[in-house]
């Protein structure tokens, strides 16, 4: 019930901007918390491999996941730019 | 343990981008313990419930559903080293499970991108294989070292919780990730409310710092007034929370706590003899050095 509330919140556009970014993020990269330069490093440092393959450094698999965002707009909902 | 359990494995997003080395830790582990752990090629973030789902459940369901249909391909079992990503796929597959409706409406959109959800995998924590496939008798016979150490266990939200979807005995009073800390030789100490939130989830680490991290300090101190030398997770985001939070908490307003985090798999390998260099212990942004020098 909670849940099914703040989603209604969240359709009339009640979204911190904190938690817009979140979003973006997660369309831009596939990841909420996406990998940057230093974890790239310590990755290598601890034998992993420099970018694991998940919807970040596959390209196939963000379009699709960008395809399905786009199909039930939840890009609308958070307000996400695709140029920028 | 005979033959070879595999798993797809599901990484995530904190781990493999923020802690690399319980990445590590938990692959060396499995290893050790002859559990075979599958890349799952193209997965997503699970994603979040704190933040997808509160804000759209078909975006996270379908999302959720993607990864899942991942795994089926893989016709394999699916393991993840995190809480909310164990709750989001977790719940998500049983939502799909058992409602035909939603599942009819997911995989109408999954058809897009050539994927169907089948219902054919489930979701387990790295925890559960290995307190319920692996067994606490087993484990004690890989250690060689033992772990001398007061240790505070943390054991998160959503690994416990919703507990109709969980396979644990007690989720208000748990004892089992007690029970596989005291199996590699430590001391698992009782502190005040243990099992309340580290205060990252739900949205609130990333919304409101402020309240994220006072929850964060209540819950350092109750472990150090309980003479922890360290803190047990088994979450990489509990885990940023307690880990990088101890310096975010220093930096706002002058509070050192300097208790040392592990996440389980970097403790129970060097219980196992690895190099804590090899499970990334000393990435951790709080200071374990002193603390592995016992062990």
């Amino acid at each position: 019930m909670i849940i099914a509330l703040r989603n209604i919140a969240a359709e009339k556009g009640n979204i911190i901007p904190e938690h817009r970014r979140v979003c973006h993020m997660f369309i831009r990269y596939g990841h909420a918390v996406p990998l940057n330069d230093e974890n790239r490093e310590k990755r290598i440092r601890l034998g992993l491999v420099e970018n694991p393959p998940n919807a970040q450094s596959v390209e196939e698999a963000l379009n699709q996941l960008q395809l399905l965002v786009k199909k039930i707009r939840f890009d609308e909902k958070v307000d996400f730019k695709w140029d920028q | 343990m005979g033959s070879i359990m595999e798993f797809a494995f599901y990484l995530g997003c904190v781990a493999p981008h923020r802690y690399p080395g319980i990445e590590a830790a938990t692959r060396k582990v499995f290893s050790k313990l002859s559990l075979g752990l599958v890349d799952m090629r193209g997965a997503s973030c699970c994603p979040p419930p704190g933040v997808i789902r509160s804000f759209d459940i078909d975006t996270w369901l379908l999302t959720a559903a993607r990864n899942l249909a991942i795994a089926e391909r893989l016709e394999l079992d699916m393991v993840t080293m995190c809480n909310g990503c164990y709750a989001t796929l977790k719940e998500a597959n049983y939502i799909l499970k058992t409602d035909e409706e939603k599942r009819k409406h997911i995989n109408s959109l999954l058809s897009e991108i050539g994927y169907h959800f089948e219902g054919k995998t489930n979701v387990r924590h790295i925890i559960e294989v290995l307190y319920f496939d692996v067994g606490i008798g087993s484990l004690k016979s890989y250690i060689k070292k033992k772990i001398s150490a007061r240790v505070a266990v943390f054991y998160g939200c959503h690994l416990v919780k919703p507990s109709n979807l969980r396979p644990w005995k007690d989720p208000e009073r748990p004892r089992f990730l007690d029970e596989m800390v005291e199996a590699l030789g430590a001391e698992s100490v009782e502190y005040e409310h243990k099992m309340m939130c580290c205060g990252a989830g739900g949205a609130v680490r990333s919304g409101i710092p402020e309240v994220s991290l006072r929850i964060a300090q209540q819950r350092l101190h109750a472990m150090k007034e309980a003479k922890a030398e360290c803190i047990v997770d088994v979450c990489p985001f509990c885990h940023l929370q307690f880990d990088l939070g101890q310096r975010e908490i220093a930096e706002r307003w002058g509070d050192t706590v300097n208790l040392p985090v592990l996440y389980y798999t970097q403790l129970l390998g060097m219980a196992m003899g690895l190099d804590p260099e090899e499970l990334g212990v000393y990435m951790n942004v709080t200071d374990c050095s002193n603390l592995v020098k016992r062990f």
